[in-house]
């Protein structure tokens, strides 16, 4: 049974990244540019059509990846991609975080607060974390840890599965599983106690 | 980048590490806290880290990952940085959330006089169309006309210039009603006093015609003054409105799986009865603090598997049978065995509240039966062992080892009983004479009576052989009509097997089959019932796909027929039918005796020509074949020319009965039980030919077995007496009728389910009695 390919959308984009999982740093960075300006837009042309809103960060990077790449994709580019995501989904949201921030010390307006939203799947129990927070407490991990920390970025910020994980750091899911434990119980202690 | 919140110290890589070796080493031992004292004992500094690590780890594990949420929470709020600045009259003051169905602001109605907070929806939906409008203009009509104390009101809609329909709503301060009744830390009474009046909205909401279709913990607010408010009718759809390809698409995609009922689950309009089972699932929720499912994945095929499927775990914790009860009757797979309204559902709570006894009551084993055929339509045998094949080569290997070496012992074993039970018979044989002229029966019996009594010393070596001989015997005493014998016999052979071969084997199957049935075929319906169906259950996920597959199904679905579940036992026994066949081939004789139940399924349906087809094929197989006995022959013969006397073919009818009764004289003598239904049979033909003298003598004549047999309370006795009993009215002997129909209707209604047509057949006559006087 053959199967038949059609030429990708954007030869560019899976020639980067074919080149980019190869150890390509120039191409990496397009490759990452490429991606964050595509996140972004994603983010804002859903407010504009007013789909269905409630964003998983995996909903995203999912959805940029069908979006950026061709069919021709293999699935080492596939994780590949997912992991430049997740990179790109964790300084999107910073980014957001802290311009956010800048509002709130400029013109005094009271920002948005997780927990005073009603009337909708709310993540108010969790209310107090910031994402900053937690990704100022990853760079600490990276310090001391440097895998587990890239793998924690990719449950979080990529939606990762915990073998999709495992596959794009090339390590058994059994490592990845562990890592990923460990790392989320130290940041849920770094996190919880007080400062 | 640490410049944005300072405070965490800085990790030294070497404490790191060693401290996740001790939270590794902690996580995967059987026993923690040793682990936790060996920490403190070689590493102290790290102990109080390890601790807190696991805690987390525990609650992570259990409850989810706050820290996910929150990355999800910011994704969410990046959306809100270009909010609108007006929707409608409406001044946007900030976005509260984002469903489903659209992005929800708190607004302003700009006023001098006075200021109104409004919750406003942006509606995404997928049609634009001038009808699509039309009709949600109307929605909003009828939405805004319902006004009730505990539903948020809908106070206007409109449409943005770009056509996105908008609704606003009363905005409502308050939090989730999952969250408030932790928080106020309500006992489970108060949990439910507090859910009653959701249920009143609900029920409110349904008078008017109008479906919610998204009840959840999140659409579910107390506010601050404690009262309950249902919010978010935005995807109500009136029920006279109904269009269920167009809707229904949406409501699948973008509602949460946990509270969608199977049907919407599958993409069937939404009923009355969805929104039950979504109130069923929030009171899950309320009760135990999770939710009834756990969606691993959101894939299509896992969400309708686990709905449609998987039955909701039970509550826990003590005097929860009531409640799990009633959320099992909310949550009912099929949408017709669940509560009729919300009102009921409110009645059922409020009568556990009283403490008084609760409507719902789980699903009968019968019921468990239907679904099974429905679900599995050819068992599940042949399926795991495909799923077994699939797997990989390895494991195939090491299961067909394993299924050789089970063979081999089976066949060893079964190897012994043979020799055994043939020596034991040789032995018997060799007792009584086989010279002797008496009838067979006689002969028989004698012979089982002592090979009954010489069982307790012979083959002690084997408990599982002396089980096999004690149930072949009773087997033997019940095909001759001496139940109680057999039924005992039948019994300690199960209550060997349980405990020589374990609860889930294949002889506790086969004790439960038989002993089942035996038991059923003497009226002891009751306690045949939950036998008859445990058997046929591990058969169809247990055993192989198989003749005793599908004498189980025969055997309930007789049962369900006796009961007066006529359509049921239908479906059940053409299954059985079926089974037969795809096992031994399409000409099988094994199918004559589902063939012969089926017959009388259809005759108690009123289809006579359907149900004397499927007798007269079971007797061309019965005649044809040499396994078959002439008193099965006879039985079904006795069926036939019932069927023959009620289309009103007395000829045939006779004919027939008179060749069934001859058949069971010669094998059992005139005065065995067995006997006895023939003889009424017998008598109904008689009767209806106009020679009532003689009908009666036959009547009295079985009546007479019984007394004899001292079973006058059995339900098989009952069958007779009424046939006595209705001729004897038909005569206005009322006096006569009266002990033996009351007699009767005191069996029946022990033994069968109340508003069973077979039951009926026992009321009516009784009813007749009391209008004579």
């Amino acid at each position: 049974m053959a199967e038949q390919t059609a030429p990708p959308e954007d030869p560019l984009l899976t020639e980067l990244l074919r080149r980019s999982a190869d150890g390509d740093r120039a191409a990496r960075d397009r490759v990452w540019a490429e991606v964050h300006h595509n996140l972004r837009a994603l983010a804002r042309s859903r407010l504009a059509r007013e789909a269905p809103v409630t964003c998983q960060p995996t909903e995203l990077v999912h959805e940029a990846f069908i979006k950026l790449s061709g069919p021709g994709v293999e699935p080492r580019d596939r994780n590949h991609f997912m992991a430049l995501a997740a990179v790109a989904m964790r300084q999107v949201l910073v980014d957001q975080a802290r311009s956010r921030n800048r509002q709130k010390r400029g013109n005094g307006a009271r920002p948005l607060t997780l927990d005073t939203r009603a009337g909708s799947d709310s993540y108010a129990t969790t209310g107090v974390i910031d994402v900053l927070d937690l990704h100022n407490a990853i760079d600490e991990l990276a310090a001391a840890d440097p895998r587990k920390a890239e793998a924690v970025v990719l449950s979080y910020f990529g939606g990762l599965t915990d073998d999709e994980v495992a596959t794009a750091l090339e390590i058994s899911p059994a490592t990845a599983k562990r890592d990923l434990r460990t790392a989320r119980a130290w940041l849920g202690t770094v996190l919880a106690s007080p400062r | 980048m640490a410049g944005d919140r300072a405070g965490i110290a800085p990790v030294n890589r070497e404490e790191f590490h060693r401290l996740d070796q001790w939270f590794q080493r902690a996580v995967n031992a059987d026993d923690q806290a040793s682990v936790i004292a060996a920490c403190r004992i070689k590493d102290p500094a790290l102990v109080e880290k390890l601790e807190s690590m696991l805690t987390v780890d525990k609650r992570q594990s259990q409850s989810g990952d706050p820290l996910q949420e929150a990355v999800a929470a910011e994704v969410d709020a990046g959306l809100d940085l270009a909010a609108p600045e007006r929707i409608g009259p409406f001044e946007v003051v900030r976005r509260l959330g984002a469903g489903g169905m659209g992005v929800v602001y708190l607004c302003r109605r700009s006023d001098p006089d006075f200021e109104q907070l409004v919750a406003v929806k942006r509606l995404a939906m997928a049609g634009d169309s001038d009808f699509a409008r039309k009709r949600l203009m109307m929605e909003r009509r009828v939405l805004a006309s319902l006004r009730h104390p505990n539903i948020a009101q809908l106070i206007d809609g409109g449409e943005l210039s770009d056509g996105t329909p908008w609704v606003a709503m009363e905005y409502i301060d308050g939090q989730p009603i999952d969250r408030w009744v932790k928080q106020q830390k309500l006992d489970r009474r108060d949990r439910v006093r507090c859910f009653l009046s959701l249920c009143d909205a609900v029920q409110f909401a349904h008078r008017n015609l109008v479906v919610h279709r998204d009840i959840k913990a999140a659409n579910v607010l107390i506010d601050t003054h404690g009262q309950l408010k249902l919010l978010d009718f935005g995807i109500a759809k009136l029920l006279d409105n109904a269009e269920p390809n167009e809707t229904a698409l949406t409501v699948a995609s973008t509602m949460t799986p946990h509270y969608a009922s199977p049907e919407q689950i599958r993409g069937e309009p939404a009923t009355p009865a969805s929104d039950v089972y979504s109130l069923g699932v929030l009171l899950f929720e309320l009760l135990t603090g999770q939710r009834p499912y756990d969606f691993p994945t959101r894939r299509p095929a896992d969400v309708e598997r686990i709905v449609c499927q998987i039955e909701a775990p039970p509550l826990g914790g003590n005097n929860s049978r009531d409640l799990d009860c009633i959320i099992g009757r909310a949550m009912h797979k099929d949408p017709t065995r669940r509560y009729a309204s919300a009102r009921e559902l409110a009645d059922d709570l409020q009568r556990w509240l009283d403490r008084r006894p609760v409507e719902a009551r789980p699903d009968s084993a019968l019921y468990r039966v239907g679904r099974l055929i429905r679900r599995h339509p050819f068992g599940t045998g042949t399926a795991a062992l495909i799923t077994m094949l699939v797997i990989g080569f390895g494991i195939t290997m090491t299961w067909q080892a394993y299924l050789l070496e089970q063979e081999r012992d089976t066949a060893a074993r079964e190897a012994r009983v043979a020799q055994e039970t043939s020596d034991f018979l040789i032995e018997l044989f060799s007792i009584s004479d086989p010279r002797e002229s008496n009838p067979a029966d006689v002969r028989a019996r004698d012979m089982l009576d002592i090979a009954a009594k010489r069982l307790p010393q012979a083959l002690e070596s084997d408990p599982l052989t002396r089980a096999q001989l004690m149930h072949v015997i009773g087997l033997a005493y019940s095909n001759l009509g001496i139940g109680e014998r057999g039924i005992e016999l039948l019994r300690d052979a199960m209550n060997l097997r349980l405990e020589h071969a374990g609860e889930s084997s294949a002889p506790v199957a086969d004790s439960r089959n038989r002993l089942g049935n035996a038991l059923r075929r003497f009226g002891f319906l009751r306690e045949a019932e939950p036998l008859l169906v445990r058997a046929l259950e591990w058969r169809a996920e247990n055993g192989p796909v198989d003749q005793d597959l599908a004498d189980s199904y025969n055997n309930v679905g007789l049962l369900q027929n006796e009961l007066g579940y006529y359509e049921e036992a239908e479906i059940t026994l053409r299954h059985a039918i079926a089974l037969h066949r795809q096992v031994d081939g399409e000409d099988t004789s094994a199918a004559a005796a589902p063939l012969h139940n089926l017959a009388l399924s259809l005759r108690r349906q009123q289809r006579f020509d359907a149900a004397a087809d499927a007798a007269a094929e079971s007797i061309a197989i019965k005649r044809a074949t040499e396994g078959w006995s002439l008193t099965s022959l006879a039985v079904t013969l006795a069926v036939l020319a019932n069927i023959e006397r009620q289309r009103g073919d007395l000829n045939a009818a006779l004919a027939y009965s008179t060749e069934s009764l001859g058949l069971r004289e010669q094998v059992f003598g005139r005065d065995n039980l067995l006997i006895a239904s023939g003889l009424v049979t017998h008598g109904n033909i008689i009767e209806a030919m106009g020679d009532l003298d003689q009908a009666e003598a036959l009547k009295r004549e079985a009546v007479a077995l019984y007394a004899a047999a001292d079973q006058l309370d059995s339900l098989r006795a009952a069958d007779i007496q009424l046939g006595l009993g209705q001729l004897l009215l038909d005569q206005n002997r009322f006096d006569e009728a009266d002990p033996l129909l009351k007699r009767a209707v005191a069996s029946a209604r022990r033994e069968l389910p109340v508003g069973s047509p077979e039951l009926e057949r026992f009321e009516t006559a009784v009813r007749r009695l009391g209008h004579a006087e």
